[in-house]
């Protein structure tokens, strides 16, 4: 049956164009939400298959190990929602080691995008206290050799002797020359301190330039600090963690191993993007080549432990530079 | 756009649309479906055409749902049992009736007719320059072809009804 055009067909047809209309835009609704849902759980899927979060997790709190000294981040993280866009954020408490406990000081705000160099790491510490508060001195120049001094705070002794003894400090100081790590934990057995971070000579000035230093021609300190602490490793799912919480005779060398096995770890399996932008870890290749060919050099340590204690540290000849960090009420108490 | 605008498209364009699409499709039950398919694709885009342009755009839009409706059944045709369970209505193919078929007696002296003879373009393009009155402007717009190639297209379309004509012993002035 033939239908000629009239106002009945004119107007079925408007309706019906509408109804579709509407159907069609909903029935896109739908298919986009189900599509950001699948996608969604997919990306959930596949970050938790990856431990995307877990990785980031290990690697930014071992780039704080190295760069900051005797700040570390605490044991698991705190995620956020994974973006659509596939950025995964997280943020898990800084902590100082002083005596034997640990004090927050800050949070740290991972915030990982699949670009590397839009990816960031932000500290923040109340009342925006400094995280990286030690400097320690070159006892020598690498570039001439000459013998360089080291100047720290004024009265750290007379402080710490003038402090109560039930408190508990950390202690930040240069030595007098480069020693091996080893030698240094030796030199610090007979006191009862924790030895907690060295800074390592790392081939600066003489593969690389470090990013920044200061000298006043008789001194000579970097700013991007580079240092040994106590080691971290991880399995290959990065579910689980050994960590060594201070550097003495006993894991000294683990601790070593370990670190040349993380920057090995990185240099292989991660873009420089992720570890110079993202981690921060500038000239961890040159790093890498010197102390594998040189093996590790240590200038200075961060020390912890009962005031009375460290007060010692004055009679010692190789101590120079030295500076004194938080203090806090006796815990000196293995837990 | 606005769908006050939209709405006024309608009206002023459903009619020579339906009566279009009649023509390329033999149906006018499906002159209804594709009509109301044409004002629901032309709603996505609709607003960056205006005026004469709009109207030519539109059966652009129509054509072009009448070739995807006919290369949709010969599709659903190679996959068995659908048609079995919903049976497509008549369409005419746009590659025209095949010029061996028969005209019935009672329509031979329907110049309407012959044009089922045309394959989809020559249809059309006669269509829009002797019924919907188009410019060839207006024709190369819903053709995609230039102002040129719509000369040339009508002239060869115009000699093809004629052969057409003569082949079916069927005369008529509006042919000369």
């Amino acid at each position: 049956m033939m239908t000629e055009w009239n106002e009945a067909l004119e107007k079925k047809i408007l309706k019906k164009s509408r109804f579709v209309l509407t159907v069609r835009i909903l029935r896109i609704l739908m298919i986009g939400v189900l599509l950001y849902g699948a996608y969604m759980i997919a990306l959930a899927f596949i970050t938790d298959g990856l431990h995307v979060a877990e990785e980031n997790d290990y690697y930014t709190k071992l780039a704080l190990d190295w760069t900051v000294p005797n700040v570390r981040g605490a044991f698991g993280f705190e995620e956020e929602e994974i973006s659509p866009l596939g950025t995964s954020a997280f943020s898990y408490p800084l902590v100082r080691t002083v005596g034997k406990k640990e004090m927050v000081v800050g949070e740290a705000q991972v915030t990982k995008r699949l670009a590397n160099s839009l990816s960031s790491i932000e500290y923040q510490t109340p009342s925006r206290d400094e995280l990286d508060r030690f400097f320690f001195f070159y006892p020598q120049d690498p570039r001439n050799g000459n013998s360089l001094k080291a100047y720290g705070q004024p009265d750290v002794w007379n402080t710490l002797d003038k402090l109560h003894e039930g408190t508990v400090a950390e202690v930040a100081f240069s030595t007098d020359r480069f020693m091996t790590p080893e030698e240094l934990v030796a030199q610090l057995e007979p006191y009862d301190i924790d030895v907690l971070w060295m800074p390592l000579h790392t081939g600066e000035f003489e593969t690389f330039t470090p990013d920044g230093w200061g000298g006043g021609g008789d001194d000579l300190s970097v700013n991007t600090l580079f240092g040994l602490t106590g080691g971290q490793s991880v399995s290959d799912d990065f579910r689980s963690f050994s960590s060594i919480y201070r550097l003495d005779s006993e894991t000294i060398q683990d601790s070593q191993q370990m670190m040349m096995a993380n920057m090995e770890t990185l240099l292989e399996e991660k873009s420089a993007s992720y570890y110079e932008r993202f981690l921060g870890l500038s000239y961890l290749n040159e790093r890498y080549e010197y102390m594998e060919e040189n093996g590790f050099m240590v200038y200075g340590a961060v020390v912890t432990g009962p005031v009375k204690e460290l007060l010692k540290l004055e009679e010692e000849a190789m101590v120079a530079g030295e500076q004194l960090g938080q203090v806090e009420l006796w815990n000196w108490e293995e837990e | 756009m606005k769908n006050q605008q939209l709405e006024q498209l309608f009206k002023l364009y459903s009619k020579p649309l339906y009566y279009f699409l009649w023509k390329l499709s033999g149906s006018s039950h499906l002159a209804e479906d594709l009509t109301q398919e044409t004002f629901v694709r032309a709603t996505i885009s609709l607003h960056t055409y205006q005026g004469e342009q709009a109207r030519a755009w539109l059966f652009k839009v129509a054509r072009n749902i009448y070739i995807d409706e006919w290369r949709k059944r010969k599709r659903r045709e190679s996959i068995p049992l659908v048609n079995r369970f919903k049976p497509a209505e008549e369409m005419i193919s746009p590659y025209g009736l095949p010029e061996d078929t028969a005209l019935a007696q009672e329509q031979r002296d329907d110049l309407n007719m012959l044009f089922d003879y045309l394959p989809e373009h020559y249809r059309t393009i006669l269509y829009l320059r002797e019924v919907a009155e188009f410019s060839y402007s207006e024709i190369a717009t819903a053709m995609d072809l230039s102002v040129d190639q719509v000369k040339v297209m009508l002239h060869r379309s115009r000699k093809k009804l004629e052969t057409i004509a003569q082949q079916k012993g069927w005369h008529d002035d509006r042919m000369e």
